[in-house]
């Protein structure tokens, strides 16, 4: 009984280790790749606060709710934004297909216009409701779009990272992607980004994203979410803080709610 | 038969049973489950000034005070209600202005793949921008000033069904009673002696009502429709009736057409697209004035992109081609004076002037300080008439719900055409200051 015990220990202790070489030998785009799926959840419904704060420290809020499901051998995520708050935009909905190897779909419904709209997806440089953070920060990228390299190791609040710099491959991904190069620190132990550096297109120092939070959202499956993100602006003096208030994880959740059907009932 | 319904409800009811809220419709619906309804509206203070027509003058064209309350009301997952009323106090055109306006007011039902609207409400068909050939149901205010767009539409009563079978989505709509677009019949320059009257509504019979269904594509990579629509057109023609020795009374007339229409959007890498088509087919033998319009193709095709810095643009051009168009000839004698007269202002107002039109439309909205500011400028440019509109806007967010906005709507034409008549009268630069809550 108690060589059996021994061998199951050494075993384990094995697997583990060839677990860590393994994860040791991983190259810059694997860990990048690990890293998306580590918050890649089947499905999730949350609920999140934007504040915007400018360099007077004059604060923006806006509240969202977002619903999102994995299709397609969880290569296209499925999400549906809405806007809850300020009243002014109350209703305003953000559809969006997102595929791993091409350009997303997306519709807007604008309770004021009274119709869905497809609008271009392309342009991921863009604020997304006016703050620090861009759509390309919302989504994740494509990943032949970027080379990687693991530039070493760092502590980042107390966890080990790896820190990986991500180069656009051309000039038009880097238009499309806002940046000119962006450094990950990605925690060695689950996977999860927990800070990140971005360059602008002239290669000086822009935006930094700090990871306040992190949820274990599915707990069987190992995937999690930051709950708490803050994004500086370095060069203006802005900073954004998007909080996620309540997260559920739901791989059941509705298709009916990726339809534009649903977009439009607000 | 009995059977058949039974089955038919049955089937119906796993869908109408599902009460239990997510996260998400909790969230969108509302947090507080034991408050149903919601309260939302807006207060503006608006004000138009522009030329005084033929003279060189400015004057304030409206100023007017609004409150808007909305109302929406729910029932778990199987319908709500929402109405808007609107107040609105001031002077407009002249006069001074003190009106209750019911905006909308409607019910909606889910049940299973059906969705039902009952009530008055608004209708806005079709995938350009702007100019839309297959949006007949809702009726216009063509001179309303307000600088949001929406504001020109009118409600009316009607009940709108979609049978939801994804991707495909079949709406069928009732129009029982017919509401008339308002159109600028006074502007239209007509004789000092003329008197305008009221339009004569078709009665309220079934015969009467309008018909509309429309079949809905909606795929990941391409959306499209193609639609049928029969009844009253909304938008009328002018007419007019001999009242006493040389009076004459002028009123606009309803007359029936049939539409059918089609439209799509999809993108093409960097670039959207994005067309709509309709055949309009008015009923020639109503004989319910001497002017019926012409059988027409009316078409959009147009391109969005949108660029880093937060700006899209969407280019359009719009056609029309006239069947079995005439050109009006002047008169030989007096006596046929007053018939080539509202020949001409009809085409006018149905944009029938020329056999074959062409137009361009451009959109540019640029959002500056994180979106704190947005400029917009609509330009339309009628190369056949030479008629042109421009509308640049201004908005700027001072705070969360609490927007400036700064702009102007200015229309110009040859006399003989729609814009050159109205330019003056309804041309205006405007300011708004609004809050929404």
């Amino acid at each position: 009984m108690i060589k059996v015990k021994t061998l199951a220990v050494v075993l384990t202790g094995l697997l583990a280790f060839s677990a860590l070489d393994a994860q040791e030998n991983l190259s810059a785009k694997q860990i990048v790749e690990r890293s998306f799926k580590a918050t890649k959840l089947a499905g999730s419904e949350a609920i999140s606060t934007l504040t915007i704060i400018d360099k007077k420290g004059r604060e923006r809020v806006r509240k969202i709710a977002v619903v999102t499901k994995l299709y397609d051998n969880e290569t296209t995520e499925k999400r549906l934004i809405r806007f809850l708050s300020p009243p002014d935009v109350k209703g305003t909905g953000l559809l969006s297909f997102d595929y791993e190897k091409k350009d997303d779909d997306m519709w807007l419904f604008m309770p004021a216009l009274r119709k869905t709209r497809r609008i271009i997806s392309s342009e991921k440089a863009k604020n997304f409701m006016g703050s620090e953070f861009s759509y390309a920060d919302m989504t994740p990228p494509v990943l032949d779009d970027f080379t990687y390299e693991i530039l070493g190791e760092q502590e980042v609040e107390d966890t080990l990272c790896w820190e990986i710099e991500l180069i656009p491959v051309d000039d038009d991904i880097a238009d499309e992607n806002g940046f000119s190069r962006r450094i990950a620190y990605i925690a060695k132990k689950d996977f999860v980004i927990r800070k990140a550096v971005y360059y602008d297109l002239d290669g000086e120092l822009q935006k930094e994203l700090e990871i306040k939070e992190i949820k274990e959202v599915d707990t069987i499956n190992h995937k999690y979410r930051p709950v708490h993100m803050i994004m500086v602006n370095k060069q203006n003096g802005r900073k954004s803080i998007l909080k996620v208030d309540e997260i559920q994880f739901s791989p059941n959740v509705k298709d009916e709610y990726f339809t534009t059907r649903y977009l439009e009932r607000y | 038969m009995r059977l058949r319904w039974l089955s038919f409800i049955i089937i119906l009811l796993p869908w109408t049973t599902l009460s239990a809220q997510s996260l998400f419709e909790e969230a969108t619906a509302n947090k507080d489950k034991e408050k149903l309804y919601e309260l939302n509206g807006y207060i503006r203070g608006t004000l138009f000034a522009g030329n005084v027509p033929n003279i060189s003058e400015t004057e304030i064209k409206s100023g007017y005070g609004e409150a808007s309350l909305k109302l929406k009301v729910r029932k778990m997952n199987f319908g709500d209600g929402f109405a808007e009323i609107r107040y609105r106090t001031g002077c407009e055109f002249g006069e001074s202005i003190s009106e209750l306006d019911l905006r909308e007011a409607y019910v909606n039902a889910y049940i299973g793949p059906f969705d039902f609207r009952i009530g008055h409400q608004i209708v806005a068909w079709g995938r350009a921008d702007g100019t839309n050939p297959t949006d007949n149901i809702t009726p216009k205010n063509m001179i309303a000033r307000s600088p949001n767009e929406d504001d020109r539409r009118n409600a009316n009563f009607l009940i709108r069904s979609y049978f939801n079978l994804h991707p495909l989505r079949l709406e069928a709509i009732w129009v029982p009673f017919f509401k008339s677009s308002v159109i600028p019949t006074n502007l239209l320059d007509f004789p000092s002696d003329v008197t305008f009257i009221e339009m004569d509504y078709p009665e309220a019979r079934l015969e009467n009502s309008a018909f509309a269904v429309r079949l809905n594509l909606e795929l990941p990579s391409f959306d499209g429709s193609l639609s049928y629509f029969k009844g009253y057109n909304p938008f009328p023609i002018i007419d007019f009736s001999i009242s006493g020795e040389n009076g004459m009374n002028v009123s606009p007339v309803a007359y029936r057409m049939q539409v059918l229409g089609a439209d799509f959007s999809t993108t093409a890498g960097p670039l959207g697209l994005r067309g709509e088509i309709a055949y309009r087919k008015p009923y020639q033998n109503d004989m319910i004035s001497d002017y019926i319009p012409n059988r027409e193709l009316h078409y959009v095709i147009g391109l969005d992109k949108a660029f880093s810095m937060d700006f899209n643009i969407i280019l359009q051009y719009v056609g029309k081609y006239v069947f079995d168009y005439v050109d009006l000839e002047m008169p030989s004698s007096p006596g046929n004076w007053v018939l080539y007269m509202f020949d001409l202002k009809n085409r006018m107002v149905a944009s029938q002037q020329y056999e074959i039109s062409h137009s361009l439309s451009m959109r540019a909205e640029w959002r500056l300080f994180h979106e704190a500011l947005k400029f917009e400028v609509l330009g339309m440019v009628n190369i056949t008439s030479e008629e042109s509109l421009l509308r640049p806007k201004l908005t700027y967010d001072i705070a969360d719900a609490l927007n400036f906005t700064l702009g102007a709507e200015l229309y110009s034409g040859p006399d003989d055409t729609l814009f050159g008549t109205i330019d003056s009268h309804l041309g205006a630069v405007f300011t708004e200051l609004k809050i929404s809550f």
